[in-house]
């Protein structure tokens, strides 16, 4: 096993246990916060009290989602254990990248290069939804393995059970989280710079040897899509993808975003943070680009630098739905462009670089842990105070006269209270709803919020407010009297319907609707 | 045979496996460690340190004997768990290493060690807070007490078997339950015995100091309970309530039938996957053992062993009279326990799993790494599913507890200034409204079912969080002090919580119904009263 382990490059020696144990610390250490305070997103209300099903991922495309969950924990979201078992395949993943891109073996560099890439902030967006944490970070260590396993192929006398081992790599996460084709090209692309620039290889070379990378991920690709002929899925943004006839304006938009992503800042990503990672790039193009290489070199270099730049935005040239700029594709994207800068400065064989690489790191990492800790404090404070919120609307729907838990009531809330907001105060340029300004009270998830902690069981799940619901009473409440929280008339009970009001916007929205049903029914 | 000074040298204690095995117990509760909830009798013990007599009330001599001297009394987040989980796993390597003295390799030693200690049995244990730390600590107490048992029988008889009484004694007399412990310990140490095909007089003479030890115990425990009951010092209750000598022996039968059943029963948090797994391997063991048995008569040993393995591992249940109260016996009986089985089962498991290890047979040895490993997976798991529906049902029922408290403090009768005598109708147990049974499941009272805010206890968490103390201790109405709005009241309004009549303020009294059964029985109490009044 050993020796076949080595044969392959994985073989673990004392400085890679350590290396990992360090790191895994460091990286915990990172989201300690998060691991001890058991905070969920408003996606995960009903997981989180009940279990993931295996099917519960189909109606969004996400068929191999939940297969980690059902197999590690039984289907449970589990406190403390879903953030360990996410780092530990994250950093495993890390760990083989590091051997995929064949990063000099030092301890020191291994410790760093893990945990720069997995304090980074945008690792966070994997945290705020608790059930899928679990396979979002083992998407990376199966997809990383999948083109470390075909780099190996065409050394193979018998190459099938690779082909088919590596496709099974790629088509797992494809199949749980399509951005994951993001890492998939930038890490590819990236070993093709490394062996091309650093390791001197000939273009015909490293053909030969990644091409069956290559056919691989088709091969995952084509399963990937026939898998949709035989689920059933509903249509949903995230499922939709460009036309043959909208690529080149694509090809023109993404461009400007691979550049823009280095300057655009987010929450918790501002600008001096930004900046700090962009001199850290630009250092590594330099010593890049001061390697001793002909002209003609110097250009294809430059040419799989433009396209690992290009990868990190691969997600967002074929989906219809806007993804740039979205911290959860980033991390799979345009964090591992800044890994692989990391791995440049550290590779390159002036010492000035390796060294500078060094700073960077001490600079970067705890400039990475700094952001995590501001981001979870504010996660935190919004997170109780968005439940405190709901502990009030509960409690005056219990106070109030028409409530009887013992009927079941068409629940509606109208709109949704984002608090981290509130506990912010920096500037960004781009906001990233799961960094920031998701409600953990959203307004769709209102029906599994309401009874969350309620001893009772009093809403009517199944079905929505119909329109013969809406009885001359409510339609008066809602126009004349109805105010948002938490103001007195910011709750509704009849026989029949709740409505709970937190916004203004949505209340119009809300009053408007049943005006529009109303007249064209003709129950005016 | 182990010399008393290996037991007290830590370097034999196998370091590796020590801090594995605790630091994934530790993993396995770190919710609770990180999120201070405690169970429905900690309230007061909480606000208040408790004292050495703090447990004479129900008979438990001793069980505040740990608590006083390692924290002052004191129940203390963290610190509580963290000591007896040590306790705890220093037990369990005693018992496999050095009173049933198994040599397999040191990774499979370890990976045993780890799976036994995070069994969930030991959840329920947690729930109390109180008692966390002196349960845990008894299982280290006993282990020393059968190690001195068996070293009483190479050298000073007596000393030993003093020593051993001594520290049997000080367990039982804090939580006789945990006697489990002791006999399944003996029954499985004659097994071992057996099995080396030592002669019969052998086996009873090695055996002798247990037997004495025990009965000593026992014998003192049962005249210092009536001694207390006497002396009004304790209490008659459900959990010393015994059967006569002629009724344990009848309760044989019904004990044996459970204690099988158990191993097969899923109960809450012990999913039908891991009743299957730690049943078969239960079942494979004790074939194996049969399958080398020497003659009829030792084919008659064996089965008697096995038969009284079986009834010693719910010893407890078999001298509880479980009809005592019906309160108990109609949730879980206490042949289905889980904090009682935590004292046996966990044991024979080790037992069982360690015979594996150390087989001459391949296929035992990599049949137990990978039930462990399944195991291991399972425990931990379900440990942290516990520990995530504790979080959620205390927090629930807290906030419940909170509503309830405005709704009283926003009451136009209510005067802060005064102590009032407050009744809960019911309670309103929250945990299950979290947790999604798996099939054929029964029971979990402790794990799962019971209430934080027991209605007998209304004042002690209601004042729990207040600036002041706002209701009396107890909780019954003095009949003198009825007035007929509080009548009208029960009798006729009354209502359910959430409903505006299900609280009832006035200057003496606040009435709050949660549960059905306990308000309609309250209003027929009412009723007969104003019946029997003369008109």
């Amino acid at each position: 096993m050993i020796n076949k382990l080595k044969k392959y490059n994985l073989n673990f020696d004392k400085n890679d246990i350590k290396s990992i144990i360090y790191s895994f610390i460091i990286i915990n250490f990172a989201f300690l916060y998060h691991t001890l305070n058991l905070i969920w997103g408003n996606h995960d209300v009903t997981f989180i009290k009940e279990e993931l099903l295996l099917s519960s991922g189909l109606f969004e495309g996400r068929f191999t989602q939940f297969i980690p969950y059902r197999l590690l924990t039984n289907g449970q979201i589990l406190p403390i254990l879903n953030n360990l078992i996410g780092f530990a395949f994250l950093t495993l993943g890390l760990w083989v990248l590091a051997r995929y891109w064949n990063l000099k073996k030092n301890k020191l560099y291994y410790t760093l290069f893990i945990s720069f890439f997995a304090t980074l902030p945008y690792t966070l967006s994997w945290l705020y939804f608790t059930f899928i944490t679990i396979s979002c970070m083992l998407w990376v260590l199966l997809a990383i393995l999948g083109l470390h396993l075909s780099s190996f192929i065409y050394k193979q006398k018998s190459k099938t059970l690779f082909i088919i081992l590596s496709t099974l790599c790629f088509y797992l996460p494809l199949g749980g989280y399509p951005p994951v084709i993001n890492t998939i090209f930038v890490c590819l692309s990236a070993k093709i710079l490394i062996s091309y620039a650093l390791e001197k290889k000939s273009l015909k070379e490293i053909f030969s040897q990644h091409i069956y990378t290559i056919l691989c991920i088709i091969i995952a690709i084509i399963c990937f899509k026939t898998t949709f002929l035989f689920i059933k899925s509903d249509s949903v943004y995230n499922l939709q993808i460009l036309n043959l006839k909208e690529i080149p304006q694509k090809l023109l938009s993404i461009i400007f975003i691979s550049f823009n992503q280095f300057i655009i800042s987010l929450p918790y990503m501002e600008k001096p943070y930004k900046i700090t990672l962009l001199v850290m790039s630009l250092t590594s193009i330099i010593g890049l680009f001061a390697l001793p290489l002909s002209p003609k070199n110097k250009l294809i270099t430059f040419f799989i630098l433009f396209i690992t730049l290009l990868s990190t935005s691969t997600t967002t040239f074929l989906a219809t739905a806007p993804t740039q700029y979205v911290a959860r594709i980033d991390f799979y994207g345009l964090g591992f462009l800044y890994l692989f800068f990391i791995y440049l400065t550290l590779s390159i064989t002036p010492k000035i670089f390796p060294s500078l690489g060094i700073i960077f790191l001490f600079i970067l990492i705890p400039f990475n842990i700094l952001n995590d800790y501001r981001a979870l404090t504010i996660w935190k404070q919004g997170f109780d105070a968005e439940y405190q919120i709901l502990d009030r609307v509960v409690e005056r729907i219990e106070n109030h006269e028409n409530f009887n838990p013992h009927k079941q009531y068409r629940y509606y809330q109208v709109g949704d209270i984002a608090l981290r907001p509130a506990y912010y105060n920096s500037t960004f340029d781009f906001n990233d709803v799961f960094l920031y300004s998701h409600p953990y009270l959203a307004m769709w998830q209102g029906k599994n919020l309401i009874e969350f902690y309620s001893p009772f069981n009093y809403v009517d799940n199944k079905n929505e407010i119909y329109i013969s619901d809406i009885t001359p009473q409510l339609y008066t409440f809602m126009k004349d009297k109805a105010r948002p929280w938490p103001h007195q008339n910011s709750i509704y009970i009849d026989d029949k319907i709740i409505v709970v009001i937190y916004r203004q916007n949505e209340l119009n929205e809300f009053i408007n609707q049943i005006q529009q049903t109303l007249s064209s029914t003709q129950l005016k | 045979m182990t010399s008393i000074k290996d037991i007290f040298n830590i370097k034999n204690y196998t370091p590796k496996t020590l801090i594995l095995a605790f630091s994934l117990l530790c993993l396995s509760f770190a919710p609770l460690f990180f999120n201070f909830i405690w169970g429905n009798h900690d309230w007061m013990p909480m606000l208040n340190h408790s004292h050495l007599g703090s447990g004479l009330i129900e008979g438990r001599m001793t069980q505040y004997i740990f608590l006083v001297l390692l924290l002052g009394g004191k129940l203390l987040p963290i610190l509580n768990f963290a000591i007896g989980f040590f306790a705890y796993t220093i037990a369990l390597i005693i018992l496999s290493k050095y009173f049933f003295e198994f040599p397999p390799s040191q990774s499979k030693y370890t990976l045993i060690i780890c799976t036994i200690a995070t069994l969930p049995f030991i959840n329920e244990i947690t729930y109390f807070h109180f008692i966390i730390l002196s349960q845990l600590i008894w299982t280290l107490t006993i282990a020393i007490s059968l190690i001195c048992a068996q070293k009483a029988t190479t050298a000073h008889f007596g000393f030993y078997t003093f020593l051993s009484t001594l520290f049997l004694t000080l367990s039982i007399s804090g939580y006789p339950a945990c006697a489990n412990l002791f006999i399944t310990s003996t029954i499985l140490y004659a097994i071992k015995l057996n099995s080396q095909k030592q002669t019969y007089t052998k086996l009873i003479k090695n055996l002798t100091p247990f037997i004495i030890s025990f009965l000593i115990s026992f014998t003192f425990l049962y005249i210092a309970y009536q001694y207390m009951l006497k002396n009004n010092i304790m209490i008659n209750s459900y959990n010393n309530a015994t059967l006569s000598i002629i009724e344990v022996f009848k309760n044989i039968p019904y004990v044996l039938k459970n204690s099988i059943i158990s191993l097969i029963q899923p109960q809450p948090f012990f999913s039908l996957t891991f009743k299957l797994i730690t049943f078969f391997i239960i079942i494979y063991y004790i074939i194996s053992y049969f399958a080398s048995y020497t003659s009829k008569s030792d084919y008659f040993i064996r089965f008697s062993l096995i038969l009284a393995l079986f009834i010693g591992l719910k010893f407890s249940a078999l001298l509880i009279n479980e009809n005592h109260t019906n309160y108990f016996a109609e949730r879980d009986p206490i042949s289905f326990a889980i904090r009682t089985d935590f004292f046996s089962v966990p044991t024979f498991l080790m037992f069982a799993l360690t015979s594996l290890a150390s087989s001459s047979y391949r296929f035992n040895k990599n049949l137990c790494s990978i039930v462990c490993a399944f195991l291991l997976i399972i425990n931990i798991n379900s440990n942290l599913h516990y520990s995530k529906i504790q979080i959620f049902g205390f927090k629930s029922e807290t906030n419940l507890m909170e509503r309830m408290i405005n709704r009283i403090q926003s009451d136009e009768n209510y005067i802060p200034q005064n102590l009032y005598t407050f009744v809960q109708l019911g309670e309103i147990t929250l945990r299950p409204k979290f947790y999604t049974p798996s099939k054929y499941e029964k029971f979990g009272f402790y794990t799962l079912k019971t209430s934080y805010m027991r209605y007998w206890i209304a004042n002690e968490f209601h004042n729990f969080y207040l600036p002041f103390s706002f209701i009396l201790q107890g909780q019954s109405i003095n009949p003198d002090n009825v007035t007929p709005p509080l009548a009208n009241f029960i009798i006729y309004e009354n209502n359910l919580w959430p409903s505006p009549y299900s609280t009832y303020v006035d200057n003496k009294h606040i009435i709050i119904s949660t549960a059905r059964t306990e308000k309609n029985m309250m209003s027929d109490q009412f009723k007969k009263l104003t019946e029997s009044l003369p008109k």
